[in-house]
């Protein structure tokens, strides 16, 4: 259960950051790329200025989560001498960065 | 004095053959990776043995291949979602016309020393992204003037690579400099295809 927990804590990591800053970061706010957000749309209210501060705050809270609830889960499962924190620890700490990818894809460009 | 200087000279070969030496001992160890041995042959390839990431020279020696294989050199102007440019083309060639000049597309405005050109988050910050401003203009430039994504984000490996060549081969940072830019690369080649779009204005790329 100790390496299993690495591992998916591991994943979370790397999948947390391709999603931060990829997905996230370059995909839908346009980072890296000429195409910066309107004034007035939801795109900029997500990536600019205090709210998009506030909001990549939440992008890396998602991210960390993503890498830290395995580990925990691993951790009590241990303790416990049982695999449900693991799965339950790895469910819960990927839905945030997960529902962040999705509405990376979903939100519209304008 | 002919003493002084006669030993002085016999120090310094002597620190020679040290050097020469250890050189030599260091690129036969078994603990040193292959490639830097390669390094060593052809003097263009480089190894990072502390991320293991070898770095290829293309076959003209100006650069790298990108970290997913493909030499910058050998990607033209128009390669992957390029504007149309047929009526740019003149097919009675009376008027001299330069094929990458796409019309309706604004010229870019000028670079400014002192903006951000680069707009990453601030969680995917680079430390040597202040060396990276002029690329990530030009960048900006190549995707506003519709010039084949590819070809953009190629050149923008390119450019970021020589950046980073002004560290020393002696210099950590210049290895960790290549890894943020291959980082970067990455994210321009996955995740930037919904952003190449034609430059509205000559306001633009306006930096922040």
């Amino acid at each position: 259960m100790k390496v299993t927990g690495f591992v998916l804590g591991l994943l979370g990591v790397l999948g947390g950051y391709v999603v931060a800053f990829g997905a996230w970061g370059i995909g839908y706010c346009g980072d890296l790329t000429p195409d910066s957000p309107a004034v007035g749309t939801l795109r900029s209210d997500l990536c600019r200025g205090t709210s998009g501060d506030l909001m990549s705050g939440v992008v890396v809270a998602a991210w960390l989560l993503a890498a830290a609830a395995p580990l925990l889960g691993a951790y009590y499962g241990l303790r416990k001498g049982t695999v449900w924190p693991l799965a339950a620890g790895t469910i819960v700490g990927a839905a945030p960065i997960v529902t962040i990818a999705i509405l990376a894809a979903a939100l519209p460009q304008g | 004095m002919c003493v002084s200087v006669g030993r002085i000279a016999a120090l310094v070969v002597a620190a020679l053959v040290v050097a020469a030496t250890a050189m030599v001992a260091v690129s036969v160890s078994p603990l040193v990776p292959t490639a830097s041995a390669y390094y060593l042959s052809n003097a263009c390839d480089e190894y990072d043995p502390q991320r293991a990431i070898y770095y290829q020279c293309v076959p003209d020696r100006s650069t790298f291949y990108t970290p997913d294989g493909v030499n910058p050199n050998a990607v033209w102007q128009g390669t992957e979602y390029t504007a149309s440019r047929t009526s740019t083309i003149d097919p009675l060639d009376t008027v001299s016309v330069n094929i990458y000049d796409v019309p309706g597309i604004p010229p870019p405005a000028p670079y400014v020393a002192g903006r951000d050109y680069c707009s990453n988050p601030w969680y995917g910050n680079s430390t040597y992204e202040g060396k990276w401003q002029y690329t990530c203009y030009r960048h900006d430039v190549c995707y506003g003037s519709q010039l084949g994504r590819k070809f953009c984000d190629v050149n923008f490996w390119k450019n970021m690579i020589s950046d980073c060549k002004s560290f020393g081969w002696y210099n950590p940072d210049r290895y960790a400099c290549y890894v943020d830019a291959r980082t970067w690369y990455y994210g321009a080649r996955w995740f930037g295809a919904d952003h190449y779009k034609p430059r509205k204005s000559s306001f633009e790329p306006a930096g922040t």
